[in-house]
């Protein structure tokens, strides 16, 4: 009897021991052992996505990514460093010295070799079968052309925890669209880490970037590319911008400044060469200005192009200022074609007087400036422009031939191309379309406004012409096209004054003047061979032009 | 002839364990074969975006334009456009 209590005392003791720990493993210790069990049987898989592809009109892309892959060594699985060197450097060239410092250092658990492997030497090294060494993916922006378009693409680097960020341009703007959703999977696992096929899985679904088709033309990029080059080094230019846009809805045909940088190598460049000089940099225009403000003056019924300047035939006093031409040449009695064609400052405050200062403010805002253009780009700047009421007479003068105001490139294309297209101002495009899978997204983003009449636009237009026909660049025009055109020579303010020396040379037209398939702004900062714009900007313009009418096979009028 | 249940129980549960080990080991061999095709379809995929990049790299503008000049065609710049207002063939 004593041995059945003895026994059942024990038993009992012996329940309520396992009843404890089971309690202890279930409820006390869930949370950690469940956790281990799931490693244990659980495999978690990450899937990256890989960001999307920016596509030419001509549907060659233009940047993607591809998976490549960064080697790494573990020290301390090693026992025979010299052959897996030997192994290694077959295929993958290597440091001696810096690998073997690397290797016999065992404290080292885990060392990055090199990076951007393709798969190709992936699959060589794996089949090496390398102790020691281990592969993690990852994906790199590839650019077939190289840096072509690199200002207009931007490139992709590290935010603050290492994932991938678009930066300037393309990439900086539609970083959300082009990067992908990264996804992620479970599965149930054997012992020897197997999946098992009648196990669970469950996870998420990686989701690749969205792909960008823009209106971008190949050819013309590259030829504007080239030709800029070219041009900057036969004039002597510290740098350079070209844009090409489509009058009629705004698509960026080809954008290029130089320098320029190499967005797969972003991190060796020149960090000022990043910003897109067409969208940020704000420049005095000059001359070019000149048909814009004449826009205002025909738009309002001031002047007709036969209007008869009676102050043009000798330079004005302006306040206490005297405004000459940008030749000491006076033509008495010029009409306003003429005043275009001879670029003639003295013409212009004869013009300029007659808008008043609140017309020009007005129309300077119709015509887009001061303000943003919209362009799907990354960094655009806006121009400024000085209070209505802080303006005075010499500010309206200087204005009027383009002087004392800032304007962007782009700003000044889009105006431009108000001439081309019967009066309207339009939003720069550079983006057509958004794939996302199977799904298309066409965009047709941004206003379009009437802001001159159609007539007002078809008589600067014939004012453009005749200047490019009898102007001072007429020497370098493309025979048998009509053309429309000005040139601009900006003196460049330094520290409260012009620098005598150095200019800004420009010429921004459209052609062919009766059909316009293209509007065009050529600006070279510091030509060394000669100042002006229409013997720098203009030639080059008229180049890049003849290259254009042979691509899209434009024949002559 | 008496049949033993106890007997036809057993013979049933070897046959089911023995069935049992089959479907097992049949399915480790499907998850081994099934790990190394995933594991080919990344190696594929990876390997065909690696193709598209070098066909687009080879068929870019520049590459072509080393090419050509390189197979003793010339640039642009060695051509003019003459435009005349002069008949120069008619038809008869």
């Amino acid at each position: 009897m004593r041995r059945i209590k003895i026994l059942l005392g024990v038993s009992t003791l012996a329940w309520v021991g396992l009843v404890i720990r089971l309690f202890y493993w279930q409820v006390g210790s869930f949370q950690k052992l469940f956790l281990e069990a799931r490693n244990q049987h659980l495999e978690k898989e990450e899937i990256s996505s890989p960001r999307g592809t920016i596509f030419s009109s001509d549907n060659f892309p233009l940047v993607l990514s591809k998976r490549v892959y960064s080697l790494f060594i573990q020290p301390n699985q090693i026992d025979n460093p010299q052959e897996v060197y030997k192994k290694i450097n077959q295929i993958l060239p290597q440091d001696q010295k810096s690998f073997f410092e690397v290797v016999s250092n065992k404290k080292i658990n885990w060392y990055p070799l090199a990076k951007g492997i393709s798969p190709t030497v992936k699959e060589s090294l794996e089949n090496q079968k390398i102790p020691g060494i281990g592969f993690e993916p990852q994906w790199s922006r590839f650019y077939p052309e190289a840096s072509m378009a690199a200002n207009l693409l931007g490139f992709v680097g590290g935010d603050e925890n290492g994932n991938e960020k678009g930066y300037f341009g393309l990439e900086g703007f539609y970083d959300r669209e082009l990067k992908g959703i990264s996804g992620w999977r479970f599965w149930e696992r054997d012992l020897f880490g197997r999946p098992i096929i009648i196990g669970q899985e469950w996870g998420r679904q990686s989701k690749a970037g969205r792909d960008l088709y823009l209106y971008l033309d190949r050819s013309v990029q590259f030829l504007v590319e080239n030709e800029l080059k070219e041009g900057i080094k036969k004039y002597g230019a510290i740098s350079g911008s070209v844009v090409v846009m489509d009058p009629l809805f705004g698509g960026i045909l080809a954008m290029a400044s130089f320098p320029s940088f190499d967005p797969a190598n972003f991190a060796k460049e020149d960090k000022s060469n990043f910003p897109n000089p067409v969208v940020s940099f704000n420049f005095e225009p000059g001359s070019v200005f000149k048909p814009i403000v004449m826009a205002m003056a025909i738009d309002l019924g001031l002047v007709n192009p036969s209007t008869v300047c009676d102050s043009c035939s000798g330079p004005v006093m302006v306040g206490e200022h005297l405004i000459k031409t940008w030749n000491e040449k006076y033509y008495p009695n010029s009409t306003m074609t003429e005043i275009i064609q001879h670029s003639d400052n003295v013409g212009m405050v004869f013009v300029g007087r007659k808008v008043g200062i609140k017309n020009f403010v007005n129309y300077w805002e119709k015509f887009g400036f001061g303000k943003k253009t919209g362009i799907d780009l990354e960094g655009e700047s806006a121009s400024f422009i000085r209070e209505k009421n802080s303006w005075k007479e010499i500010d309206l003068a200087t204005a009027s031939f383009g002087q004392g105001i800032a304007v962007t490139p782009i700003q000044l294309t889009r105006a431009i191309a108000a001439f081309a297209n019967g009066g309207k101002l339009i939003t720069p495009k550079v983006v057509k379309k958004i794939k996302d899978g199977e799904k298309e997204i066409w965009l047709n983003n941004g206003e379009e406004k009437q802001i001159i009449r159609p007539i007002t636009a078809k008589v600067i237009t014939q004012m453009m012409v005749n200047a490019v026909e009898k102007g001072e660049a007429k020497w370098a025009k493309p025979k048998g096209h009509k053309i429309a055109g000005k040139t601009g020579t900006a003196q460049i303010p330094v520290a409260g004054h012009y620098d005598e020396e150095k200019t800004i040379a420009s010429f921004v037209g459209f052609a062919p003047a009766n059909d316009p398939k293209f509007v065009m702004l050529v600006t070279l900062r510091e030509p060394k061979t000669s100042p002006w714009g229409s013997e720098t900007a203009a030639p080059l313009w008229f180049e890049i032009a003849k290259g254009i009418f042979q691509i899209w096979g434009i024949p002559p009028s | 002839m008496k049949k033993n249940p106890g007997i036809i129980f057993l013979v049933i549960a070897i046959i089911l364990g023995i069935a049992q080990l089959y479907f097992c080991s049949l399915l480790g061999t499907s998850g081994i074969e099934l790990g190394k095709i995933e594991e080919k379809i990344q190696i594929l995929e990876a390997q065909n975006r690696e193709i598209e990049g070098e066909i687009a790299r080879l068929s870019s503008l520049a590459e072509i334009q080393k090419r050509a000049v390189s197979l003793g065609f010339q640039t642009r710049y060695a051509f003019s456009n003459y435009s005349s207002q002069k008949v120069i063939a008619q038809n008869q």
